[in-house]
């Protein structure tokens, strides 16, 4: 048996065989994944039980009416399919606003995996950009600062100073993630920060600048410490050392995110204080 | 079997081009786009924008526990000087925990005790007397890193205290931010304490007051001399305003200029030999270059216009005055070797007092608004910035000598007093508290 299966083989030749069988199976298992991710209607659904809720991850302060819900239906479309099972009435519930208003969408059935994850990230962010921007112009008619306040125009900045970072992770969901772990990170560095703004007058301070980097365990700790550029100033060098050493350890990685180490870099500066 | 593995070329090449791609496609799914994983983070200006420094009470020595208040007194000054200094935040002695023996070494002492209220610096004094003597011995400690950063012993007389704690204050300035101290400096100013003006003389921060002139009549515009050793004023107790100067050394009062019209308001070269004084003895208030005995060198306006208030800058090439030629006062700077003359203010219409740093700044008084305010500016490019901006009347700035603190006069608590503050206008506070209204302060070395 053995010598007809040679005799077979030694048929043929062997070398296109086995690169044409490479091809063909790559065909197939592209056309698998295309049919998923393009024609979802052709896999099973999957069934939900019990109302659908959306709840916000960031509380942020408003004035009264947060921002349109209509807005945010239409994005989930009532889509019900004919092998859905149990259907829902949906409803809206209003909770204190402390609370954070879980929104009802619609009755719906999930068609895909897929889509269920990317849709509410979507509008999450959808709806935290469309709130910044709410605050934005009531930034504009109040110029009077609370630390709430503060707190969202720092996490806008930290929103457009996202261009800068790479993915940082897999999917867009760590994006927000990323951003309130950054924020965490600088706001514990800065509250350790501690260096007499007054010594270099008027002139110095703009070129105070100091870049740090960090390696940073998964649980927070710091592994390493060094500078990628000193400033002029060894004592603003020294402020900045403190600082990172008082942090340690820094908050651990938010979840979901898989690495089990990260590079921070930091720029240390004292900008904030040119104005005015 | 392996003879299948022996593969023609053409077939061999295939096979690579597929294995890679296949490989390649593996990896891709397996693991995902990172790209540069860094995490960029700014931070822009530190929480605690002074050092928060602790200083107890010092260690009292002495056997029989002499000079008990001493323990605070010396503290207090060294407080005070960092306090002032405007990098250093002292903090409430109410938060510190229990003392214990003397100066301990660094390995004894508990920093953590100190850094649970948030010193990042700690001051540790300890002090003996002998006889009317008294021997200080100071240190200071980093808390985070748990380290001495400095040591000193001074010894003096226990009467003179302030002045052996300002040595020592401005050996920590020294250590701990690299510039020199200026808590030996000297302000001489006009006050009214006996109802009349009169020129007083007092440490940079407004202690030890002691009056100068006791003329009972208008003592105005002391300027020290760039040595410390004399000062420069105008006075009215001849008659009209003479101007005349205080010599340290003999503790004379020597009249130099007695011209008919003005003889007012001059300063220094900042050589010492020379002053510019304002005189009018041609009609118009003019600056003139005069040597030390009041002898005139040269003149040094001749516009129309009452061109007063004049200035050295540090190289002693240029001088800074105020001149209403063009229909207010202004502040102009003249080249003495050229004579041209530019116009250095241009907002507001009432722009006087310059003082020229050694930093090469130059401040000023500006009404813009009704009240009186200082600005500084920079004399070649302009760009005024406002310093104070009190509802109040803040005037008479003049520079430390190192050109980064100023000392002015306000009346922002009701009557005239003298105030520090840094260059840049931070950490405004009063330093004068004697009777009466307290004008015109000049920093001295």
């Amino acid at each position: 048996m053995k010598s007809k299966w040679h005799e077979t083989m030694a048929d043929e030749p062997t070398a296109p065989r086995w690169g044409k069988m490479m091809l063909v199976s790559l065909g197939f298992h592209l056309a698998i994944f295309s049919m998923i991710l393009f024609f979802p209607g052709y896999t099973s659904t999957r069934m939900i039980a019990g109302p659908v809720y959306e709840v916000e991850l960031v509380e942020l302060p408003s004035e009264g009416k947060f921002m349109d819900r209509a807005e945010a239906q239409p994005m989930v479309g009532e889509k019900k399919l004919p092998s859905s099972g149990k259907e829902v009435p949906a409803r809206r519930i209003d909770k204190p606003a402390e609370e954070g208003k879980p929104v009802v969408i619609a009755k719906r059935t999930i068609p895909t995996e897929k889509k269920e994850t990317k849709e509410p990230e979507k509008s999450s962010s959808k709806l935290i950009d469309q709130a910044l921007s709410k605050i934005e112009r009531k930034k504009e008619e109040e110029p009077k600062k609370d630390p709430i306040k503060e707190a969202i125009a720092q996490l806008q900045a930290q929103i457009k100073r996202e261009t800068r970072n790479g993915p940082g992770g897999s999917g867009v969901e760590s994006g927000i993630t990323i951003r309130m772990y950054r924020l965490k990170v600088e706001e514990r560095i800065k509250s350790n920060w501690s260096y007499p703004t007054a010594l270099r007058g008027n002139k110095g301070n703009k070129d105070l600048e100091t870049v740090v980097l960090l390696k940073v365990k998964k649980d927070g700790s710091i592994l390493e410490t060094s500078f990628s550029k000193k400033s002029a100033d060894f004592i603003f060098d020294q402020s900045v050392m403190k600082a990172i050493e008082r942090s340690n350890p820094l908050p651990p990685f938010p979840e979901g995110y898989m690495r089990s180490h990260e590079e921070i870099e930091i720029n240390f500066n004292l900008r904030d204080l040119e104005k005015g | 079997m392996f003879s299948k593995w022996r593969l023609p070329f053409r077939g061999k090449r295939i096979a690579f081009r597929t294995g890679r791609v296949g490989l390649f496609l593996i990896l891709f799914f397996v693991f995902p786009a990172q790209g540069l994983a860094k995490i960029y983070i700014d931070i822009n200006a530190p929480s605690i924008r002074k050092f928060n420094v602790a200083i107890p009470d010092f260690r009292n020595l002495n056997k029989s526990g002499e000079n008990p208040e001493l323990a605070g007194q010396l503290a207090e000054v060294i407080s005070r000087d960092l306090d002032l200094s405007g990098y250093f935040s002292p903090l409430d002695k109410r938060a510190f925990l229990e003392e214990r023996g003397k100066l301990e070494s660094p390995e004894e002492i508990r920093f953590r005790d100190w850094a649970v209220i948030g010193a990042e610096l700690l001051v540790k004094g300890a002090y003996t007397c002998l006889g009317s003597r008294v021997e200080v011995e100071v240190r200071i400690y980093d808390v985070f890193w748990s380290r001495q950063i400095l040591g000193k012993i001074v010894l003096g007389e226990i009467s003179a205290y302030r002045h052996l704690m300002h040595r020592l204050s401005n050996e920590i300035i020294l250590a701990l931010t690299g510039y020199q101290g200026i808590f030996l400096t000297k302000l001489a100013f006009v006050s009214t304490t006996t109802g009349h003006k009169e020129i007083y003389v007092s440490d940079y921060d407004g202690e030890n007051a002691r009056q100068l002139t006791d003329d009972k009549s208008i003592a105005l515009l002391p300027r020290w001399s760039p040595a410390g050793d004399r000062i420069l004023f105008t006075s009215y107790k001849d008659g009209g305003p003479m101007l005349y100067i205080w010599e340290a050394a003999t503790r004379s009062i020597k009249r130099i200029s007695a011209r008919p019209g003005l003889n007012m308001g001059g300063s220094w070269s900042p050589d010492g030999r020379r002053l510019a004084l304002t005189l009018s003895l041609n009609e118009n208030p003019d600056i003139f270059l005069t040597d030390l005995n009041g002898k005139i060198i040269k003149q040094v306006t001749r516009t129309w216009g009452i061109n007063v208030s004049p200035v050295f800058s540090p190289d002693g090439k240029e001088m800074a005055f105020v001149s209403n030629r063009s229909g207010s006062p202004q502040i102009y700077i003249l080249n003495l070797a050229s004579g041209t003359e530019e116009r250095l203010t241009f907002d507001g219409n009432y722009n006087t007092s310059p003082s020229w740093s050694s930093q090469n700044r130059i401040t000023y008084t500006s009404m813009q608004g009704g009240t009186f305010d200082i600005y500084s500016i920079d004399p070649k490019e302009g760009r005024p910035r406002r310093l104070t901006e009190h509802p109040a009347n803040d005037e008479d700035a003049c520079f430390s000598p190192d050109g980064r603190y100023i000392a002015f006069s306000s009346n922002r608590e009701g009557a005239y007093h003298l105030y520090l503050m840094n260059e840049n206008g931070q950490n405004q506070r009063r330093i004068s508290f004697i009777k009466g209204e307290q004008t015109a302060p000049s920093w001295g070395p």
